[in-house]
């Protein structure tokens, strides 16, 4: 195997070769959008994509992702038939964005509420709600190569109090590389959940693991040949997701990964004055999952909390990469990531709050803790902070673990079996996360989903009294 | 009937337990007082099948049943409880629904029928008001912020929702306020059973004033030094465990 460097020149790499048939190259853009694209073809090509020698790719090897070169898109009507199977799947809920190879179907969401408005970026950039780019995440690297390739991007704007949540959905045809570009832009004064769902292509049932509530048959949205036995071959997400939360406006931000794509994912939000924010990200495995979460508070009394729960096994590889920037006074920001490793997989969790100079009374928490389940598994954890003035109240740290002992004799003391009692203690560690999902629907999938990943978790809800 | 016979137990390669032998007939109440690192705690633990406490010698027995060849599970399924001197807090985890699945978990390897929901919180509330723990702690995560005293009237009432054969309370008096103290005796004295025995652990002969045992012994280096009647932990009071203690120590 080659052993990409940094910044590798553009001619060397797969993923930067162009989408044979692409229709980026087609479509008649908004002349804003094209200027975005230029200037990210030009960061690509000067920056290239990351490789080991990047400090934040340090632990993560983007490797598998670089040498997938771009299969050619999927018709039209397979992406939308695709985005109709969603939608079914998805009956119960109120409000559903298909993102079918990074392609946005905003014309398939019809019934929203007065006050929400979805529509494809490139719209959005011809009228007079163009997003301004959310811009303190560089345009760099996996990031730029989104910008210069996305197809079609959506833009969620919500004004006023929305009741119920909008779901996302990200499926795949098939298509070996996909970048999906989404901006949600929460007005003054507004509320809102987005869930965002990021599921497995290429397998029956794919999207509706874990079961729905209204019972739904399973979709398909298989394009390809699948059978048990021969893997498909891997193929990328690219999901770009930019986030601006408005004075006095409040959003709650899940993402749920669940998906045996690998998943590179940045996320930048910006929030204004006494804007909150709330980032709840479950991962359920995946072979590389790496999230680069980008937050700054421009405003004075912002408040954000930014949670990770994941469950990593096999030879996943869960990376969170979080900045969170206090730009501005009286904000507070708490951090908390938490996962289980089993197996040979690995967690990265890198974690930075900066506290600027002009951030007065600010406060900063940031922590994470991991429990191994194995001698194999790994955690590389780096929680750190980075003050620059002197009204703040600021605490970070970090674990690595096992179970505790003590904890397992005494729940078997008491009849329980030993591996029951692992499977409780464990899920225990990391339940506490899921529960502060709002959308009780979503909640309870990504309970069961994660129950189910645990060694004899078969049956542990019934243990919380939560009937599976 | 427990029947323990010229126990022999380490810690760590350490001989803690230098054979010790002690039989509490069913029915009966049996406290066992000695100084502190005597190995009190260390028989409680080997008595329940903790990891790390190798028994090197010597036979335990529960109305017949050979206790040492059982995983620690099954023998809380066998009848034994052990009341923690330091119960462990278990955070994310309910009281209610860890006691629910516990019973089920003893029933069931008991061939007995599992509890519903509905019959077991019967079951529950019934016992809790035993030892007056308040239903908002039943709620709460296993002990997680529980006071010293609250944890013991928690294992009290695990206790009491488990119906063990054999007892073991190691220190349950200590961390208790005087009131709590006559609340869980009262407890453990309602818990009395002619099927029953039950082990008590204290460094204080008040508690043996409201809990009255049917035999005292003492433990000191790992054996039984001296055992007597009721009217043993007062002299013991009065008389600390000098004469007990070997030239040597
Ligand atoms: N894990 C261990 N490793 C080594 N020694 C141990 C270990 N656990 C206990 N011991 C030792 O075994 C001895 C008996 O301890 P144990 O806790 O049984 O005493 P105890 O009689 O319960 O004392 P106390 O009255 O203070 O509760 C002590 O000397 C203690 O240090
Ligand atoms: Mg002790």
């Amino acid at each position: 195997m080659i052993e990409v460097q940094a910044s590798q020149g553009p001619e060397d790499i797969a993923l930067l070769r162009p989408q044979p048939n692409g229709r980026v190259e087609h479509a008649a853009a908004a002349p804003s959008l094209t200027a975005l694209r230029r200037a990210a073809e030009r960061a690509l090509e000067q920056h290239g994509l990351p490789g080991r020698k990047d400090e934040a790719w340090r632990f993560t090897s983007v490797r598998g992702a670089l040498e997938i070169a771009p299969s050619a898109p999927a018709e039209l009507w397979s992406l939308e038939r695709a985005g109709d199977d969603v939608r079914a799947h998805f009956a119960a809920e109120a409000f559903v964005l298909p993102v079918v190879d990074g392609v946005a179907l905003v014309t398939a969401v019809d019934n929203l509420p007065a006050g929400v408005q979805l529509m494809a970026l490139d719209d959005a950039h011809r009228s007079s709600v163009a997003p301004d780019p959310v811009s303190l995440a560089p345009e760099r690297h996996f990031r730029a190569l989104n910008t210069a390739r996305f197809e079609r991007g959506a833009l969620l704007r919500i004004e006023g109090q929305l009741e119920r949540p909008v779901h996302v959905i990200y499926v795949s045809t098939g298509v070996s590389v996909a970048h999906a570009k989404l901006h949600i832009e929460v007005v003054a004064g507004a509320r809102a959940t987005v869930i965002e769902h990021f599921v497995s292509p290429r397998k029956r049932g794919a999207v509706g693991q874990g079961g729905s509530a209204d019972g739904a048959a399973n979709v398909d949205v298989d394009a390809g040949p699948s059978g048990q036995g021969d893997a498909p071959p891997p193929t990328l997400l690219n999901a770009v997701t930019d986030v601006r939360v408005g004075p006095n406006a409040e959003l709650e931000h899940v993402r749920v990964h669940r998906s045996t794509q690998l998943l590179v994912g940045d996320v930048a939000t910006e929030l204004g004055k006494d804007a909150r924010y709330h980032s709840r990200v479950v991962t359920l495995g995946g072979p590389l999952m790496r999230l680069s979460l980008h937050l700054a508070f421009t405003g004075k009394g912002g408040s954000a909390t930014l949670e990770g729960a994941y469950h990593v096994a096999g030879r996943d590889h869960v990376d969170h990469h979080t900045r969170v920037e206090h730009r501005a006074s009286h904000c507070t920001s708490q951090q908390d990531y938490r996962g289980v490793i089993d197996g040979h997989g690995t967690s990265v969790f890198d974690g930075i709050a900066w506290v600027h100079q002009n951030a007065l009374v600010s406060e900063a928490h940031q922590q994470n803790r991991n429990l191994l389940l194995s001698d194999t598994a790994v955690a590389h954890t780096k929680p750190h902070l980075e003050i620059d003035t002197d009204s703040v109240v600021a605490s970070h740290g970090a674990t690595v673990g096992s179970i505790d002992e003590d904890q397992v004799f005494y729940l078997r003391s008491r009849g329980m079996r030993e591996s029951q009692a692992r499977a409780l203690l464990t899920f225990a560690f990391v339940r506490e996360l899921l529960q502060r999902i709002g959308d009780e629907g979503t909640r309870k999938r990504v309970e069961e989903a994660m129950a189910e990943r645990l060694p004899d978790g078969m049956g542990l809800l019934e243990l919380f009294g939560e009937t599976a | 009937m427990l029947k323990i016979t010229d126990l022999h137990a380490e810690v760590g390669g350490t001989p803690i337990l230098k054979g010790l032998s002690l039989e509490i007939p069913s029915g009966e109440v049996h406290a066992i007082m000695g100084p502190n690192g005597a190995g009190k705690s260390t028989l409680s633990y080997v008595l329940s099948g903790r990891e790390g406490y190798e028994v090197t010698s010597g036979s335990v027995t529960l109305d017949g049943v050979d206790l040492l060849a059982l995983p620690v599970e099954e023998r809380a399924a066998a009848g034994v409880f052990l009341a923690f001197q330091y119960p462990v807090s278990i955070p994310g985890v309910s009281n209610l629904y860890f006691m629910r699945a516990a019973l089920n978990g003893v029933r069931k390897q008991r061939g007995e029928e599992e509890l519903d929901a509905p019959s077991f919180m019967r079951l529950a509330r019934e016992k809790a008001k035993l030892v007056e723990l308040s239903p908002e702690l039943l709620k709460r995560s296993v002990n997680d912020g529980f006071s010293g005293g609250e944890k013991k009237r928690n294992e009290i009432f695990q206790m009491a929702l488990l119906e063990p054969k054999l007892a073991i309370l190691d220190e349950t008096d200590s961390g208790l306020d005087i009131d709590a103290l006559r609340v869980v005796s009262a407890g453990v004295n309602g818990l009395r059973d002619p099927k029953r025995s039950m082990l008590v652990i204290t460094h204080y002969q008040r508690l043996l004033d409201y809990i009255v045992p049917d035999r005292v012994h003492v433990l000191v280096d790992g054996k039984i030094a001296e055992s007597g009647g009721a009217e043993l932990a007062k002299q013991l009071e009065r008389d600390g465990y000098a004469e007990h203690r070997s030239p040597a120590a």
